[in-house]
């Protein structure tokens, strides 16, 4: 049995089965975001895609934070503050979504999210969990 | 409603996938058949996450059913486990 990762670029790659199969999904999202910013008439619906996200985050933070505990993980503490801080932008996005009204607003707020999502890539993933994944090899 | 899915499961599979979720009746359980389906990308695992966050709109259930275990596992990996009825 294998998932093939083929949106995933290299430098994202962690070396871990399950935690890159989980990332590749937000790379999904942000491919998601690309297309209504290219075609928002017939892009799913932002609302549907910041959705997956939290839904996303919940499921795939709860998950790393798991394996952490179980391989006694030194830095979990603060890789957790970490998560905790990404969550909360999450919901601080979808409470300004929620706040906006015409599509040109939305479009903007597309790219903005794709920014943000950008940044959780190199920031988070290319760093912050490679540390973690180094450690269970 | 129930939606057969197509195999492969991929991106290419979105435009036709994404519009008929929409068409399910509201408060009805979604039922996505995965019979034949023998493998799947992130790009159908994102679609699932959308598909589920649609079906909370309209206040409906979503199961998927007939996966093999090679489906199984890939959701399995994705902790799909935790946010479906799989079967």
């Amino acid at each position: 049995m294998s998932i093939r990762l083929e949106l995933l670029p290299e430098e994202y790659r962690l070396g871990h089965l399950f935690i890159d199969s989980q990332h590749e999904i937000l790379f999904q999202l942000f491919r998601e975001l690309s297309e209504y910013c290219s075609n928002a008439e017939y892009a799913l619906d932002l609302e549907i895609i910041l959705g997956s996200l939290e839904t996303y985050v919940d499921s795939h933070f709860r998950y790393e934070e798991g394996l952490m505990e179980t391989s006694s993980y030194k830095d979990i503490d603060a890789h957790r503050e970490l998560h905790h801080v990404l969550e909360k932008q999450v919901v601080e996005k979808i409470k300004k979504f929620n706040a906006l009204s015409d599509r040109d607003d939305l479009v903007g707020f597309a790219r903005e999210m794709q920014e943000f999502l950008s940044k959780w890539l190199q920031d988070h993933i290319a760093e912050t969990d490679r540390k973690f994944c180094h450690t269970l090899q | 409603m129930i939606i057969q899915i197509p195999n492969p499961f991929n991106y290419h599979a979105r435009k036709d996938f994404l519009p008929q979720i929409q068409e399910n009746p509201e408060d009805s359980e979604l039922i996505l058949d995965f019979n034949g389906v023998s493998s799947l990308d992130s790009a159908a695992l994102g679609m699932l996450l959308m598909a589920r966050e649609q079906c909370k709109g309209i206040k409906g259930r979503i199961s998927l059913i007939n996966c093999n275990d090679t489906v199984k596992q890939i959701l399995t990996i994705a902790q799909f486990h935790m946010l479906f009825d799989i079967s």
